[in-house]
């Protein structure tokens, strides 16, 4: 369990300080699988970096299955779960080829050759890039160098892995296959996920939603309830997608909707889908 | 020499005048092949025009050579074999140069921050306008206008120092920077992967609205199926680096066959209009 | 089939031969002595079998510098009482030792040229890194600061494709604002910022993938001291002596 107590971070000095995480309390258990939003500049990138120990907190602490991060050796025993692919991730590589960037982490882990080549196949295998495997990492396009570095960070088998906005250049399919495969290590093998995105469509697909505001949390629930408050989007300053907007749209006007899984149960005439659609267009076109 | 050649030929001696039919972009028989990877080319395009005031999405799944594709265009990447024509001639590379730059062409990629050197904001800025000779007088308009795009007030900036400036700031300053001369050719490679929602839609429809309205022609590289749905009247799809689709955006989606032929997922507006079509309603745009 | 290379042998035994060479490279003072000096070179580069075409290339804009700095030196060089004076070329004489000391140089930087050209080019960063560690890092108990050096090189070995990529990047996006070739201003500043955060980014990715430094890590592939290697390894040392032989007796 990812414990964060009383953390506070800012830049500056006393009286100057602009504060970017404020008194934030948080549990993060294994198994979840967890969707962070926020505006931009909310903290979310910081509060990544607090929970992998790059950053120290002002006041507070935060402990990694009970080891707590400001103390040097426990820390460096902690970041054998912790697994991270930034934003940039697949600019950055340990190696001429694939398989040697991927390896590096285990490698740095493990010192038997064989446990090291049967981590990096497991690591391919899952992502999927069996074929980019000798490729050189900085010759390949956006979307596969960031399935590189996925695959680089699972390589080491972490029980929590954050991912910030790291499926950006990803096409929805790829994206998709991407998720379910790593649920299924969640689900089997007990291990988090923490995935930081711009891309408001992708939350409903995560069991808990956290929105960060302006360095506090704000939300901490189903994603459900969340889609369905437009009035708490405008608060935490996000735009709601236009799937979601489509489905409150149709809450409001239809006997029964089920947004996550899109079935609607409509016994209206037709022409109701017609009018809705036709409005839901017209209020996008400016 | 191909028909494809020959009727340029003939359409560019006839639209002197750069009327709306002008070819602005010719890609004839375009291969690329990375040394990486040798046996795949990246890219396989058989025949590619963009006329002027002419806006196209180009789409496709990761690796399918989207990014070569719009290097290419703008001239930063020489193809191996092929023609390229920008507004008419053909794109001619001497023995070792490295690119092939026309003032009227525009590039944005991602992190358009990174290009920051100039001391002011109004500096950086302007700077791409003093090599286009445009007269000095109309460099603030310019520069405002390019502003207003991105939601900047230039009188405030104006004399700000570009590095004492937050993340999202200096972004906006880097997109201003590249739209400011208006290109005639403009490529946007996934300009907006990464920003949130609000402004992305902000800044993508100003720049569109823009394009049209000055006549430009425009080539965006994107993932997201309800900003082409929403402002494109064509698009291009590519897959292992061939044009598998050039149309219409609505006549794609409605296909039976759409995930076989561009190897996308359909999109959720696609699948709820289709949703919509089996229930026996039929929709209009 | 995999043709011997350079590229499949062992990093430690090239890092070696490579001291190697470049000993019996200076402890050659005699013909016979340049004649055993030459083997090492040849052999690398006769192994490193893929990139002929370019040693050429690097060899000739290498020696474009080193002849230019040795016609300096030959022109500048201090006349020793006793010495043959050639011809004159108004203030500056040339005399027949200025001359043999310049042709030893480029000979011997040309030895150097090929073994450290056919190495680079057959060795991959974090490669080299390693096998570099593995020799230096004894040194740490004795107070130096071995494993911090090599991590560092580690880093700056990483960092340097990524640095060309950047500059790259910077260049395309430069040269199509200005439509011609970029001021030297408007690439070397966004470099500098962005190489900045690139090497921090880079360096907290390193963290957090358990990088430590001065901890022993495990590779891929492993270290292989096989037959090949120790037939090479035993040439080496018998070359060392001869050459060292050589110098004494002759």
């Amino acid at each position: 369990m990812i414990e964060l107590l009383d953390v506070s971070f800012g830049y500056g000095q006393d009286d100057k300080t602009h504060a970017v995480i404020k008194d934030v309390n948080l549990q993060i258990k294994s198994g979840e699988k967890i969707a962070l939003i926020g505006h931009n500049g909310s903290g979310k990138t910081t509060l990544i970096k607090l929970c992998l120990g790059l950053l120290s907190p002002k006041s507070g602490r935060i402990l990694v299955d009970g080891l707590d991060l400001s103390n040097r050796r426990e820390l460096q025993k902690s970041r054998k779960e912790l697994g991270i692919i930034f934003q940039d991730s697949y600019m950055h590589y340990f190696g001429s080829t694939v398989q040697e960037d991927v390896a590096f982490g285990p490698s740095n882990y493990h010192k038997d050759s064989f446990k090291i080549k049967e981590l990096v196949d497991n690591a391919i295998n899952l992502v999927g890039i069996e074929t980019l495997r000798m490729r050189n990492p900085l010759e390949l396009s956006g979307g596969q160098g960031q399935l590189a570095s996925i695959a680089s960070a699972i390589a080491t088998e972490p029980k929590y892995l954050f991912m910030d906005e790291s499926a950006v250049m990803l096409d929805m399919q790829s994206k998709e296959l991407l998720l379910s495969r790593l649920f299924g290590i969640c689900k089997n093998l007990d291990k988090s996920i923490i995935y930081i995105t711009h891309d408001l469509e992708e939350i409903s697909k995560f069991d808990r939603l956290l929105v960060l505001c302006e360095g506090e949390f704000t939300f901490d629930g189903k994603p459900e309830t969340f889609i369905s408050s437009p009035e708490l989007w405008e608060k935490n300053r996000l735009e709601l997608p236009s799937k979601f907007r489509l489905f409150n749209l149709l809450m409001q006007r239809l006997k029964s909707a089920d947004v996550m899984q899109y079935h609607l149960e409509i016994d209206d005439e037709p022409g109701v889908y017609c009018r809705l659609y036709r409005d839901f267009f017209s209020e996008r076109h400016e | 020499m191909s028909r494809a050649f020959i009727a340029d030929c003939i359409e560019i001696s006839s639209a002197r005048g750069m009327n709306k039919t002008f070819p602005v972009l010719n890609l004839i028989n375009i291969t690329k092949t990375y040394p990486g990877n040798p046996d795949t080319p990246v890219l396989d395009v058989e025949y590619f025009e963009l006329r002027k005031g002419e806006q196209v999405a180009l789409m496709g799944e990761i690796g399918s050579g989207k990014t070569t594709f719009a290097k290419i265009a703008a001239g930063l990447l020489k193809s191996d074999h092929g023609e390229v024509r920008r507004f008419g001639p053909l794109l001619m590379y001497r023995r070792n140069q490295k690119f092939n730059l026309d003032a009227r062409v525009g590039y944005l990629s991602q992190k358009p921050e990174e290009q920051v050197f100039n001391s002011t904001v109004y500096e950086e800025i302007a700077y791409a306008l003093k090599f286009r000779h445009i007269p000095p007088d109309l460099h603030w308009k310019m520069a405002d206008e390019a502003c207003r795009i991105v939601d900047l007030d230039l009188n405030f900036y104006s004399d700000i120092n570009p590095f004492s400036l937050s993340e999202g700031e200096l972004r906006r300053v880097g997109i201003a920077s590249s739209l400011v001369y208006d290109p005639e050719l403009l490529i946007l490679d996934e300009p907006a992967a990464g920003l949130d929602l609000a402004s992305k839609n902000l800044i993508l429809s100003r720049i569109f609205k823009r394009c049209g309205s000055s006549n430009n022609s425009l080539i965006l590289i994107t993932h997201d199926f309800e900003i082409v749905l929403r402002y494109f009247s064509r698009v291009v799809i590519l897959r292992s680096g061939r044009i598998v689709y050039d149309g219409d955006p609505p006549d794609l989606i409605v296909r039976e066959d759409f995930e076989e032929v561009t190897g996308l997922r359909l999109p959720f507006i696609a699948r709820f209009y289709r949703g919509l079509l089996v229930n026996g309603t039929r929709l209009k745009f | 089939m995999q043709r011997i290379g350079l590229g499949n042998l062992d990093v430690r035994i090239k890092i070696l031969c490579f001291a190697i060479g470049f000993t019996v490279i200076f402890v050659a003072n005699n013909l016979a002595g340049f004649i055993l000096a030459t083997i090492i070179p040849i052999l690398f580069l006769m192994f490193c079998w893929p990139v002929y075409g370019g040693f050429v290339k690097f060899y000739l804009y290498s020696s474009i510098l080193l002849i230019f700095y040795l016609a300096i030196y030959i022109l500048f060089s201090v006349k020793e009482p006793g010495s043959i004076r050639l011809f004159s070329i108004g203030f500056f004489s040339i005399t027949r030792e200025a001359l043999m000391q310049a042709l030893l140089i480029y000979v011997r930087v040309s030895m150097m040229i090929a073994i450290v050209y056919s190495f680079i080019s057959s060795t991959k960063g974090m490669d080299a890194a390693d096998g570099l560690g593995f020799f230096i890092d004894p040194l740490s108990r004795i107070r130096i600061p071995a494993r911090e050096f090599i991590m560092a090189l580690t880093l700056s070995l990483l960092f340097a494709p990524i640095f060309i990529l950047e500059q790259q990047r910077i260049n395309e996006a430069q040269s199509i604002r200005s439509a011609r070739k970029p001021v030297p201003l408007a690439l070397l500043l966004p470099l500098f910022i962005s190489s900045y955060r690139r090497a921090d980014s880079l360096a907290d990715l390193m963290d957090t993938r358990g990088f430590v430094a001065g901890k022993k890590r495990g590779r891929l592939k492993p270290f292989h001291f096989g037959r090949l290697e120790v037939i090479l390894l035993v040439a080496s040392v018998c070359l060392l002596v001869a050459a060292i032989l050589v110098r004494i007796c002759l």
